[in-house]
């Protein structure tokens, strides 16, 4: 109980380090940037909608999740944990850190979670900037039959799907990142991950590889699966608890230089 | 008596290398302790240790009676402190950088001015700590650790790569804090002059092993100064100190200087030289500064170590 009493300062101090990090502009930067390209790509190409029967909210937010979960979310991902921990590896202030009155466990934990904060800013981002999409094509191209239910219920479903699926990159990148202060690691290994997981994308086992997780979660808005647990999101929930706990140990045993 | 810091034979070890060999170091209340020994003594690791940032192999450390590693949390909240280089958020400004510090310490916002004040940063606390120079680096280093209003200072190597004015600047910071709140200082440094200008204990560690603790007075007295007896019969008092087991050297027609441990013993010589009717007009104690008497005691634990 003693230690929870110092989990919300720790956060606080973390939000505070973040401050004018280019982590926090991917928050925004990434959904957007994803958003805005899937917008033009159906404001220029309205028949891609309005031919073959397709139900456009689905279609269009299904173009835009894909590409997010499967390519910009790890490396988000990968950023933002590099990021959090490089503050302290740069200024080489975990020693300066650990002579105030926090525990190694607050300061590991407020870091992860304030991670994992970002992913749901970042993912709430993107949903709204997606529904804004889908209202400037209704109202610009009226030719794309946006009459057809809107699935409004599915999408949000999928989304937090989406963010649940992505922890168990979130702790894998967060335990290198903890672990050395050197970029390439991070973000060389959540690079190659992230690619490896596209090109694994059409292969059946790819239920067993962390960084397909969001992918595999996004897809079922094309399938319409309403059902909110399944195998994919337990599998993430695994791995994270996994590398979380891994990462707490290295992190617990290592010495504080 | 009540210490504020007191440890129990401390060993701590990186790998082979045995950096702290039973090292007992004990701090009074209101005390500014210089903690003092060449580069690699084993000052940053006793430091450290005191902190409970290592888990010594041996030995126990108590901050304020409690002991670092069952009380670690409830004992820092009373310390302040600085742990060799100053480790700031470079993208941060000053106060934000102040601001995790008060945070964690559970303070007042308005303390994060009172301590830029203190430092003498309030008009830079809104730049960017990466336009600060080092000065102003370790004096908000200072400021960080005052956060809390501390009892306790542990600051190591503060006034590390200062120029004189800085190294001035922090002497006197710390000379006020330890006068107007009875902050119990303990710092650690290389420039030994620089210490003996405000400090009332001290703890000289060589080779890991504390190797003097005391006051200063204390260490004026154990070690050997020389001392000028000024008198119109240079001749006779050099035999008469010969007789004496001494090794005279004649400075000039009318003083000679000799060796002498410590006070009592220039209080027994001053009898034998009334009882022999030397005559004698003055006596001058050549007091060694902090810096020779540190030197005296490393040379000599490295003279003993080359012996065994």
């Amino acid at each position: 109980m003693n230690k929870i009493k110092y989990v919300l300062p720790a956060l606080k101090t973390e939000i505070i380090k973040m401050k004018n990090t280019l982590g926090v502009w991917t928050t925004l930067i990434f959904p957007f940037l994803v958003v805005f390209m899937n917008f033009m790509i159906f404001y220029n190409r309205p028949k891609l909608l309005s031919e073959g029967g397709a139900n456009p909210w689905l279609s269009v937010t299904q173009n835009a999740v894909s590409i997010y979960s499967i390519l910009f979310l790890p490396l988000y991902i990968a950023i933002i944990t590099f990021y959090i921990n490089f503050n302290e590896h740069k200024s080489n202030s975990w020693r300066q850190l650990y002579t105030l009155p926090v525990t190694k466990v607050n300061i590991y934990f407020s870091k992860l979670f304030v991670s994992f904060i970002l992913i749901c800013v970042s993912m709430l981002f993107f949903y709204f900037a997606n529904q804004t999409t889908l209202l400037l094509l209704k109202a610009f191209r009226p030719e794309i039959p946006f009459y057809q239910d809107s699935y409004d219920s599915l999408i949000r479903i999928t989304f937090i799907k989406i963010v649940i699926s992505s922890i168990g990159i979130l702790s894998i990148q967060f335990l290198i990142s903890i672990w050395s202060g050197n970029f390439i690691y991070p973000l060389g290994f959540g690079l190659t991950a992230t690619f490896t997981g596209i090109f694994l994308v059409r292969w059946e086992r790819m239920v067993y590889y962390p960084y397909s997780y969001p992918f595999i979660a996004a897809t079922d808005l094309m399938k319409k699966n309403y059902s909110f647990f399944n195998r994919n999101l337990l599998l993430s929930i695994i791995a994270f608890a996994v590398f979380a706990a891994a990462g707490y140990y290295f992190h617990n045993k290592g010495k504080v230089k | 008596m009540d210490y504020i810091i007191q440890t129990n034979e401390l060993d701590y070890s990186f790998g082979q290398f045995k950096a702290l060999n039973k090292v007992s170091v004990k701090v009074k209340e209101g005390a500014v302790y210089g903690f003092v020994g060449p580069n690699g003594a084993g000052k940053s690791t006793a430091i450290r240790t005191l902190l409970g940032l290592y888990r010594v192999n041996a030995g126990k450390v108590f901050l304020f009676g409690k002991d670092i590693r069952k009380e670690k949390i409830e004992i820092l909240k009373q310390v302040g402190a600085l742990v060799e280089t100053p480790s700031h958020y470079d993208h941060l400004s000053g106060r934000d950088n102040l601001r995790i510090a008060q945070i964690y310490h559970g303070a007042g916002k308005k303390r994060i001015n009172d301590v830029l004040e203190i430092a003498g940063l309030s008009k830079e606390a809104d730049k960017k700590v990466s336009a600060y120079s080092l000065g102003m680096k370790q004096r908000l280093a200072i400021a960080w650790a005052l956060i809390a209003e501390p009892r306790l200072l542990v600051l190591d190597e503060p006034t590390n790569g200062l120029d004189p004015y800085g190294i001035k600047e922090i002497r006197e910071l710390l000379a006020f804090l330890n006068k107007e709140s009875r902050t119990t200082i303990l710092i650690s440094s290389h420039i030994l002059s620089e210490l003996e200008r405000f400090i009332t204990d001290i703890g000289i560690i060589n080779k890991g092993e504390l190797i003097f603790q005391g006051s200063l007075p204390e260490l004026y007295d154990i070690s050997i100064n020389k001392l000028v007896i000024d008198t119109d019969e240079a001749g006779r008092l050099m035999d008469v100190l010969g007789r004496m087991n001494y090794m005279p050297e004649k400075e000039s027609e009318f003083s000679v200087r000799i060796s002498v441990k410590n006070k009592g013993e220039i209080i027994q010589l001053t009898r034998s030289l009334v009882n022999n009717n030397v005559p004698f007009y003055g006596l001058r104690n050549e007091q060694k500064t902090l810096e020779e008497i540190f030197f005296d005691l490393t040379n000599k634990q490295g003279a003993e170590d080359e012996q065994n």
